[in-house]
């Protein structure tokens, strides 16, 4: 014991704090990796998760100036190219609409 | 023992430590520099489509010999205008409803497409939010669709041409 403690490599504490650091980051990075590609993470801020819907919720707003939470099909509005009336700004309570123009195309003879 | 003063130093804990929170710190503020950042372009945007739109609606000139020729040149001042309004850096795209090719002509106007990136370093969304902004102002009636109206309904009570002049009464039967 004598001699090993008289050895200058074993004999002195020089390095432990970085050998705890160096354990304690691998166990940290260990845990940190497991939450980040666990099931529920990705569904928090996959496709349909948590995060994406809070980036449709910003889009649909910035487009219609509404809340997104009163709409039931974002996904639809965000898609909508102007082929039909259903324009969330547009229309109200189902087919009526604050809006107002001919009912027909002007004649053109 | 070889435990001396000069291992038992931690001076450099604390340097450490302030750079991982200040990193931290740093890109939260960065983020929320990001963010209403964001919020501006997307107001500006909206503002640029709107006076684009304006434009779209009231741009004419007896020159055009097709209410479609009318319309294609009614867009490019639009898109002049739009890119004025616009800080540099911002990249949208303006696109046109154009009036003989809508179903609902209440949707004629202007409508701008975008991206906002909505981070900072790692922190927030990876992909883009991409946004749309819409001005739909219409568009009045070309002087050439206006000229024609005219003429046709001059004909039709005439019986003659355009080319001279003629002078409508109402005898009030």
């Amino acid at each position: 014991m004598d001699e090993l403690q008289s050895n200058k490599l074993l004999g002195n504490h020089r390095g432990q704090g970085v050998m705890e650091y160096i354990l304690l980051l691998a166990v940290i990075t260990t845990v940190a990796m497991s939450v980040f590609k666990s099931r529920a993470f990705k569904n928090f801020i996959g496709d349909k998760g948590f995060v994406s819907k809070m980036r449709d919720g910003m889009r649909y707003s910035y487009r219609y100036g509404r809340d997104s939470s009163t709409v039931q099909d974002v996904d639809k509005a965000l898609e909508f190219n102007y082929q039909n009336n259903q324009h969330d700004t547009y229309l109200m309570n189902g087919n009526t609409s604050r809006f107002f123009s001919g009912l027909s195309k002007y004649p053109e003879n | 023992m070889f435990i001396t003063q000069k291992n038992i130093k931690q001076s450099g804990q604390s340097t450490i430590e302030f750079i991982f929170s200040f990193s931290m710190i740093l890109g939260f503020v960065f983020l929320f520099i990001r963010i209403a950042n964001s919020y501006a372009n997307g107001f500006m945007v909206h503002f640029a489509t709107y006076m684009a739109s304006r434009t779209y609606l009231v741009v004419d000139n007896e020159r055009y010999n097709s209410p479609e020729e009318g319309d294609a040149r009614a867009f490019n001042y639009a898109q002049i205008v739009f890119k004025k309004y616009l800080y540099p850096g911002i990249e949208a795209d303006l696109r046109e409803n154009n009036p003989s090719q809508l179903r609902l002509p209440v949707f004629t106007g202007v409508y701008a497409d975008f991206g906002q990136s909505l981070s900072a370093g790692m922190m927030g969304l990876k992909e883009k939010v991409e946004l749309r902004s819409e001005a739909f102002l219409g568009r009045e009636p070309t002087r050439l669709e206006v000229y024609t109206q005219v003429c046709k309904a001059i004909r039709s009570i005439t019986r003659g041409g355009c080319s001279v002049h003629s002078t409508l009464d109402d005898n009030g039967g």
